[in-house]
């Protein structure tokens, strides 16, 4: 892969009616994106295929939430997380993601992942950037435990887990059961 | 055509599947059209081996031809700077995130042929 986009601090607004989707292999891998992946991360299909998801990782976004990610969805456990994406660009999106997992029929092993992301709206934004900064902190001042930790707490004390936290927070959620809500009655 | 879609065409087919696809052809003047393609499995009535295949071609509309080829232009460009198993794989991907089968987007993109209003909002999702 070519250098990391410098981020530029500049937010890229999203049409909130609009879904990016892409589908990866078990380690993330992308196999597909749609369109409007491609336009909102301004990679091009054939730059995005067989690449790591990781290439929209911004490094404001803290480990812990990935790791939190992967422990779900390795456990067949959809999970809605919030994720500050960065573009080829340098510039970022907030998004609000949730994911379908496609598993062998015959042997019942996870094979695919498929993710739902819509805009996160600015009150997701202002509630879940202080805290991402604060992960942050302390997984640069100490490690992804401390943070994970951190996050745990943060959790307990409003008696959720995170998926429950972020369903609260950015309802009305579901994004693949809407989409396909929405495709239903586009047929 | 990418070749992803004759790939599909005759794992199909050699399974004795019948299928139906929407394929660009080629006149011996060089034009091309695109034709909705149901095959059909011919089998010998004894022996019930494959004996031969018959497509049935009609024509499509505008709207489904837009769509087509913008998918078909897509999978053969991660066919091309990939491979064919990219290729198959964003196909299936295109399908997944919609939750169709390829059986199931082919019989749409059948049905709505006739009703314009439809492909018209198809257009728009795909
Ligand atoms: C279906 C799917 C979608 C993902 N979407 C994103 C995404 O939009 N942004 C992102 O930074 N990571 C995404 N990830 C997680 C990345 O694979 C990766 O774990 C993350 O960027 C952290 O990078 P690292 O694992 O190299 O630390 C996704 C993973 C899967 C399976």
């Amino acid at each position: 892969m070519t250098q990391r986009p410098t981020p530029t601090g500049k937010e890229i607004r999203l049409d909130s009616k609009k879904h990016i989707v892409s589908k990866t292999d078990t380690k993330g891998n992308i196999l597909y994106a749609n369109d409007y992946f491609t336009e909102v991360s301004g990679y091009n299909k054939s730059e995005l295929i067989g690449t790591p998801h990781n290439i929209l990782r911004h490094p404001d976004m803290p480990k812990a939430i990935f790791k939190l990610m992967w422990d779900s969805i390795k456990s067949n456990q959809n999970i809605t997380a919030v994720v500050k994406n960065l573009a080829k660009s340098g510039d970022h999106y907030w998004i609000v993601t949730d994911f379908d997992i496609q598993k062998d029929p015959n042997t019942g092993a996870i094979k695919n992942y498929i993710a739902y992301r819509q805009a996160a709206s600015k009150k997701v934004v202002e509630k879940i950037e202080p805290l991402y900064k604060t992960l942050k902190e302390i997984e640069d001042k100490h490690d992804m435990e401390a943070s994970f930790e951190y996050l745990t707490g943060y959790l307990q004390e409003k008696n959720m887990g995170y998926h429950q936290f972020i369903e609260e927070l950015a309802k009305p959620t579901g994004m693949a059961a809407m989409f396909f809500e929405a495709m239903k009655k586009l047929f | 055509m990418p070749k992803t879609i004759f790939k599909i065409l005759w794992d199909r087919l050699h399974r004795g599947l019948p299928l139906k696809v929407v394929i660009q052809n080629l006149t011996k003047c060089g034009n091309h059209y695109w034709a909705f393609t149901s095959i059909e499995v011919k089998r010998d009535r004894d022996t019930k081996e494959i004996r031969n295949f018959i497509a049935y071609r009609a024509p499509i509309n505008n709207h489904a031809k837009e769509l087509i080829s913008t998918l078909y232009r897509q999978v053969k460009e991660v066919e091309e700077k990939h491979s064919l198993e990219a290729g198959i794989n964003f196909l299936h991907g295109f399908l997944d995130e919609k939750r169709l089968s390829y059986d199931d987007f082919m019989e749409k993109i059948e049905n709505s042929a006739n009703e314009r209003g439809i492909l018209a909002k198809l257009k728009n999702i795909f």
